[in-house]
């Protein structure tokens, strides 16, 4: 009887030691042969909500909407001479008013001083906040209101949202700079010049890769190059790739 | 070994082909800048030849100045700097730059006052030959643009200085200049009748081209330009009526041919691409519908059908020869409308206004100028093709105050400008715009009543 449960006891023994060796083998293989499993993990999309949109405060100071007709071009103001048109003048303001000031004035002082002990907490705090906000900026997006569909943001990272920024300043910023006469901009040219850009925003170098064939076109586009110099400084994310390789700036297209 | 470079090589083209591709996202597109019209410094021309003091010789002078300046003013490409900041008197300097010309002109003198362009010219008159001779420089590069002698009769004095200004444009900008296209349109004397004329598209040189002595109108330019078609009134003998019928006027050769002459109206023509067809508006079954005719006249093709007794005129082929547009009063009022050139896929563009009338085409296609009533008055609109993008052109005032009539909008042919009629002044003068509503000036002063001015294509 006992060498019978001695025969089972080994039998088991066996077995158990067959199966942690098969399954000593199998993960073996597994592991250093096939390799781990591959999980496939498909690109997050992020869909912001769309809130309902604000209501829209029609200020009675603000001139009504006229008549749908088509406004005619040549009347139209640039838009600053049209903002600085209707700006209303600020009134002298009457002599009790301006004791009123005076007294705020003199509250403001008094809240400044007792607030300028916590000053540099204050900034130390919003820096700390700002830097917060940007890096939330990457996972989250402000929520997107009214009768519309959110752009959303396509989760590529920090180094994507400070290009894209980055990029859209310095195009304003030659675009600003850049002025042709009628008879060229009848002529449908383009150029492309690389820039390259140290850290405070300066164009350290410019070469033209692509010219329009017409030299008056080529000057007026290395003119607007170093008139936008200094650019706004890159982030620093981007500094080393614009001090080196630098960006392709296509004229006009 | 060998595999194992060839797929090396692979993997590396592939992954640069990636690289660049990443790189070409990688740009910044600055996209249209500011615009600006250049400064140019256009003096008089020297003269050059003997009898300097002969009054002729002034007066071709004087017009080549002119006409050049007219042209390049309206070309709307050029401020003109004024003599008086000239630092050298153009009178006493020679046409070519110093150093290399004696008594030249230093272009330092010229970059000083801000000059983009300098013109510098002579002519001289011998018997009856004129010659000028022209030069112009890009002052900021010290680079001439254009250099040309003309030459021609004393009578062709103002067709000289049109293809002057034609080279400078062509030169400049890569695109032809329209200053040798011509206009035509139906005008009428006080007291008198109304008949065709052809001018210059600056309004000189008016030519009448037809004599019925009753009225002669909607003129249109055949493609290439050698032939007008005209809706007179003629008496029909038989019937003892007059009748709209369709002429057409052969320039070349000065003859008119009677194209249509079917009961009722034989109106509105438009020439095909090609000129072996038109259309037009013919009201032989009661009701004014659209047609296609052979340029002979012989064969019909009816492309609209009413609805409802409705009127369909003024038809107008696009440039591709793909669409026609016209107006008509099916939806109540007058409006513009779309159709497929074989009369199908009838579609309205025009929804604002009371009266929509006279669809013009642009060149490229892309735009469409009509005549817009909206309250009391017509004013020149301009839409994109599709009816979106609707603009105002015009909203000038007569004398009194009152809004003025402004109708029928044809286009030149190099798409810069439109033409068209206004009573601004009390009789209907011809005005020419630019498609944004800029540039608007007179180009006829005269005692006619003028009515749906056509610019001719390129003639030259």
């Amino acid at each position: 009887m006992t060498s019978a449960a001695d025969h089972s006891l080994e039998r088991m023994l066996l077995y158990s030691l067959v199966g942690h060796v098969a399954a000593l083998f199998f993960f073996t293989v597994t592991t250093y042969v096939i390799g781990p499993t591959e999980v496939m993990l498909p690109q997050a999309i992020r869909v912001d909500v769309v809130g309902l949109p604000e209501k829209i405060e029609t200020p009675e100071l603000h001139p009504k909407p006229t008549t749908p007709e088509p406004a005619k071009p040549k009347e139209k103001l640039p838009p600053k001479a049209a903002a600085e048109k209707s700006k209303p003048i600020a009134p002298v303001l009457p002599g009790p008013k301006a004791k009123a000031v005076d007294k705020k004035k003199a509250m403001e002082t008094a809240l400044n001083e007792i607030k300028a002990a916590k000053a540099m907490e204050k900034i130390r705090e919003q820096m700390d906040k700002e830097r917060a906000e940007k890096q939330a900026a990457a996972t989250k997006s402000a929520v997107v209101k009214g009768n519309k569909v959110a752009e959303g943001n396509a989760l590529t990272g920090l180094e994507s949202i400070e290009f894209d920024k980055y990029l859209a300043e310095m195009q304003a910023r030659i675009n600003a700079n850049f002025e042709i006469p009628q008879w060229l901009a009848d002529a449908n040219l383009s150029a492309i010049v690389v820039i390259t850009i140290d850290q405070r925003g300066y164009v350290t170098r410019k070469t033209m890769t692509k010219s329009s064939g017409n030299n008056v076109f080529d000057t007026i586009v290395m003119g607007t190059i170093e008139k936008s110099s200094p650019m706004p400084p890159p982030p620093d994310r981007l500094r080393g790739r614009l001090a080196t390789s630098g960006i392709p700036v296509k004229f006009p297209m | 070994m060998k595999k194992f470079m060839a797929a090396f090589v692979f993997l590396a083209a592939v992954s640069l082909g990636f690289v660049s591709s990443a790189e070409d996202s990688f740009y910044i597109a600055v996209g249209q800048g500011q615009v600006k019209k250049s400064l140019m410094a256009l003096p008089p021309l020297l003269y050059v030849g003997t009898q300097a003091a002969n009054p002729q010789h002034i007066k071709a002078g004087q017009d080549l100045f002119r006409v050049a300046y007219n042209d390049l003013s309206v070309s709307n490409l050029f401020t003109f700097i004024k003599p008086e900041a000239y630092l050298e008197d153009p009178a006493k300097i020679g046409l070519r730059p110093a150093p290399g010309t004696p008594n030249g002109f230093n272009f330092e003198n010229w970059k000083t006052i801000g000059t983009e362009f300098l013109v510098r010219a002579s002519y001289q008159i011998i018997g009856n030959d004129l010659s000028m001779e022209t030069y112009v420089y890009h002052v900021p590069t010290a680079k001439l643009v254009v250099g040309k002698n003309y030459k021609g009769p004393v009578s062709a004095t103002r067709r000289i200085a049109h293809t002057f200004a034609n080279d400078l444009i062509k030169a400049l900008t890569g695109k032809r200049g329209m200053f040798l296209t011509k206009l035509v349109a139906s005008g009428r004397l006080p007291g008198g009748n109304k008949e065709i004329y052809i001018m210059d598209w600056d309004g000189h040189n008016p030519q009448k081209i037809t004599s019925h002595q009753s009225l002669a109108i909607s003129p249109a330019w055949s493609n290439k330009g050698d032939k007008i078609a005209y809706t007179g009134f003629p008496m029909h003998v038989k019937e003892k009526v007059r009748n709209a019928d369709l002429f057409i006027y052969d320039i070349p050769t000065g003859k008119r041919f009677l194209v249509s002459y079917r009961k009722g109206m034989n109106s509105g023509a438009n020439f095909l691409p090609g000129d072996t067809h038109l259309l037009l508006t013919l009201s032989k079954q009661g009701n004014p519908d659209i047609y296609k005719m052979t340029a002979d006249g012989k064969s019909l093709t009816q492309l609209t059908r009413g609805p409802n007794y409705a009127m369909n005129v003024e038809p107008v082929i696009s440039p591709d020869g793909g669409k026609i547009a016209f107006s008509s009063d099916r939806a109540g009022r007058p409006h513009i409308f779309l159709m497929n050139a074989d009369g199908s896929g009838v579609k309205r563009i025009t929804f604002a206004g009371k009266y929509n009338a006279s669809p013009a085409w642009s060149p490229d296609g892309k735009q469409i100028a009509f005549a817009g009533h909206d309250s009391d008055h017509f004013d020149i609109f301009v839409m994109n093709a599709d009816g979106s993008g609707l603009k105002r052109l015009t909203d000038a005032k007569k004398t009194n105050g009152k809004a003025s009539n402004n109708e029928s909008p044809s286009w030149s042919p190099d798409g810069r400008h439109i033409v068209f009629a206004s009573d601004r002044t009390g009789a209907y003068q011809l005005y020419v715009v630019s498609p944004d509503g800029s540039n608007e000036r007179r180009i006829t002063e005269d005692k006619y009543n003028w009515d749906k001015p056509k610019w001719s294509p390129f003639l030259d």
